[in-house]
Formats: C-alpha cells, structure tokens, sequence
C-alpha cells in the first residue's frame, strides 16, 4: 500500500512540474513571439512568422485550458 | 420520524450550510489571493468571479462521496448518528473561523474530516477511525503538497523568467494579467466542482439515514442549489483576512509570478486529483505561492508567515477533532446537549467576529499590510521621530 503510494507520489510530482512548465512555456512564448512581430523588418513588412507561432502558442494554451474543464466537469467523461 | 431527530436533523442541515459558507470564504484566497495582490483583477471583481464560478460548479458537478468522511471512518461497522455529524462539523466551523481570525489558509476538508473524526473516536470508540487512512490522505498530502506545488511553480516562473528577460517590462506585465485571470477562474472553478459536494454528501447521506431519502439517491435539487448557494456566498463575502496573508504575507508577487502560482495550482489540483492522489486545494495554493517566492530573485519569502502555515496544516485536523470530541461528549447528553452545543457555538463563532473587528481587512484596505494583526496598534512599527523631524 505504501509502494502505491510512493508510485502515485512521484507520478503526480512529475507530472504536474511538467505541464505547469509547459504551459509557462507556452504562455511566455506566445507573449514574446507577439511582441516580436510586432516589430518590422528591413523592408518595412512585419514577421508574419513570429506572429503564427505566437498564436499557435496561445491555442495550445486553449486547448489545455479545455482540457482542464473536461477534466473537472463529470458530465463530459 | 420523531421531533428529536427532526430537530437534529435541522439542526445537521444548518451546520452543514454554515460549513459551507465558511468553506467559501475561507478558500477564496486560493484562487483571487495573487490576482488581487497584483491587481489583475479588482477585490470585488475577483470575489464576484470566484462566487459566480463556485455557484457554477456546484451545479456542474453533483456526484457526492459514498462516505461522508472519504474513508477516514469506518463507518460500515460504527454507528454514526446525526447528532455525531453536527457535532464533527461544529468543530471544523470553529477551527475555519479560529484560522480566518488569525489569517491562516487552512483545509477545510481536513478540518471537517478532523471534527467528524474527533466525534466519531467520543461517539463511537476509537476503532471506528481508520488512523492508516488519517496518515495516507490528511498528514502526508499536507507536507508533500507544498513539495509538488512549489517545484512545479518554482520550475514554471524559472521557465517565464528566462523567456520574457529581453521583453518590455509593461508588455510582459500586461500579458501575464490576462493569463493570471484565466488560470485564477480555473482554480475558482474547480474548487466549486469539489468543496460543495462534501456538503451535499454530508446532508444527503443524513437525510438517507433517517429513512427521508431512498438508500443510493442522488442528492435532491434543494440540496445541491442550498449548497451552491451557501457556499458562493461565502465566496463573495470574501474571507479578506486570508487573502492579505497568501497575497501579501508570503512573498511580493509579480504578475508573471501569479500567473506561475495560479497555472501551477491548477495543473497540480487535477493532476493529483485524477491520478489517485488527493492533495488540498488550500495546501496546493499556498505552496504554489512559495514556490514562485523561491523561483525569482528579489522576491524573498516571508519564512516566519510559511512555518506558522504549515504549522497550521498539521495542527488543523488534530485541532478540529477536539473541538468535535468535546461536542459529541455534549451532544450525546440527547437532544438539550445537542442544542447546548449549538448555542455554545454561536457564542463562539459571535466572539470571534467581535475580535475581527477591532482590526477589520477588507476589499478597501487588503493590499495595505503583509500580515494580519489582531489589534490594529500591532499592524505598523511605529517609528521615532528623528532629531531633525523633531527639530
């Protein structure tokens, strides 16, 4: 019973510091990448590059952030 | 059914409401303690929002335990009367309002699980509680529970730090605003899917025990809207004095901070809830909190305000089981017992909110000390005027 427990512990553990640095991630580099696009380059255009990956960033946040509603509201699972 | 137990019943019935009203005010500093320090929402927005989230989850989530104390009882081989649950609850009220008073975050599942517990041992012997189970989900969680939460946070501010450094300061501030709002509405969320339904548990399974409702029932609509809505409004009043100590008292918090505090709390709340082991909401939070105090530099944590914390998470349930001990010996004298420990109660509860008083937090004044003082002479360190003021 202990053994589950240590198991469940360090699983837990784990897996929390892992997402929550993923989405710190995500969320810093969506800012960063946005405020970077937003700058224009040497031929006066803006960096549509950094601009997408920007708003890639923030709908991976969505989609976490869905995720967690369906974690938490029964009815969906 | 006869008038005592109808009067017990009530009686259960409105210690469980008042329960959750403290329940709400005591956890709203969970989820608005950081955007309110930061100011990415205004007190009274962020105790609206949390009310309103909380009302919602209590009626977006209505499956209630099977147990009503999450198998620290045993209560298949014990009788647990409803004289006993008041009795367990009434402790873990006046343990929440004792904490709120002095400004400590505490759980308060662990506080009602520890008065029902403290009940059950004078009620019913000691063989009706299952110690291994008081050790394996109260004690350990409490202390690991920071350990989880504040990696988590710590690796996370670490991560944004490291990623906004070369950033505008304003833009950076700005950003995480939004995103600290976003993850507090989470936690707030969350807590409502959880918290009330130990309530709607505790007065379904009572009203199954008196024979009122069939054996296996969901609970009725009453229930669960009395139960949303006792705990929403407990939310709403705002219990400011716990959320000066976790937004102010802890450590200095920056919006990126709180955004790591806020995402590291939700993240470890369903993660440990959905993989099998059950930390408190409260011990996340707080521990979250730390761990961003630790995760950036010029932001020391208060160390003295941490231990008196954590000192409170072990204290908690032992606390709320003497209280609840000390009412079941009362309560089981029958039914003048019973009302007796209701009218001690009241005095108690009406005491502490006189001693509130004479140094009121508030949605006005919240953000204006770190810590929280019983006289209001205690709050500043009064200084002496210099020769050349006085001069």
């Amino acid at each position: 019973m202990i053994t589950s427990e240590v198991i469940s512990f360090f699983t837990v553990l784990i897996v929390a510091v892992g997402v929550a640095s993923i989405i710190a991630f995500l969320y810093a580099m969506g800012l960063r990448l946005w405020y970077q696009g937003a700058t224009v380059d040497a031929s006066g255009s803006p960096h549509i590059l950094t601009r997408v990956g920007s708003v890639l960033c923030f709908t991976a946040c969505v989609f976490i952030v869905l995720f967690a509603l369906w974690l938490m509201i029964p009815i969906f699972h | 059914m006869d008038i005592t137990t109808l009067v017990v019943v009530g009686l259960v019935i409105a210690v469980a409401l008042i329960f959750d009203f403290t329940n709400g005010f005591h956890d709203t500093a969970n989820a608005m303690a950081t955007s309110i320090a930061t100011g990415a929402l205004k007190p009274k927005t962020a105790v609206i929002a949390a009310g309103t989230l909380n009302l919602i989850g209590a009626f977006l989530s209505t499956e209630v335990a099977n147990t009503i104390s999450g198998g620290l009882i045993n209560e298949s081989e014990v009788y647990i009367g409803p004289e006993f649950i008041f009795a367990g609850v009434m402790g873990a009220i006046i343990w929440n309002l004792l904490t709120w008073l002095v400004g400590l975050p505490s759980s308060s599942s662990h506080a009602l699980f520890g008065g029902l517990v403290g009940a059950v041992i004078v009620g019913a012997g000691v063989e009706g509680v299952n110690f291994m189970g008081v050790l394996t989900k109260i004690l350990i969680p409490a202390l690991v529970s920071v350990l989880v939460a504040g990696l988590a946070s710590c690796l996370a501010i670490k991560v944004i730090t490291f990623i906004t450094k070369k950033m505008n300061p304003e833009n950076v501030d700005s950003g995480f605003r939004h995103g600290q709002t976003v993850t507090a509405c989470l936690v707030a969320l969350s807590h409502g899917t959880n918290d009330a339904q130990k309530t709607m548990g505790i007065i379904t399974l009572t009203l199954i025990a008196v024979g009122v409702q069939p054996s296996g029932s969901d609970p009725q609509l009453w229930v669960i809207a009395a139960c949303g809505f006792a705990i929403a409004l407990g939310t709403y009043m705002g219990g400011w004095r716990v959320i000066r100590t976790l937004g102010k008292g802890l450590t200095e918090i920056s919006t990126p901070q709180g955004f790591a505090a806020e995402a590291s709390s939700a993240a470890t709340i369903l993660v440990s809830s959905h993989l099998g082991f059950a930390l408190s909401t409260t011990q996340v939070c707080s521990g979250s909190i730390i761990g961003v105090g630790l995760g950036k530099k010029g932001a020391p944590v208060n160390w003295g305000v941490a231990g008196k914390m954590v000192i409170a998470w072990l204290v908690t349930f032992p606390a709320a089981a003497l209280v609840g001990a000390a009412a079941c010996a009362l309560a089981k004298m029958g039914l003048p017992g019973t009302i007796a420990v209701a009218v001690i109660g009241a005095i108690v509860a009406f005491i502490i909110f006189r001693l509130s008083r004479r140094n009121p937090v508030n949605a006005m004044n919240v953000n204006d000390q770190a810590e929280v003082k019983l006289n209001p002479d205690d709050e500043a360190p009064k200084t002496k005027p210099t020769q050349a003021q006085a001069a």
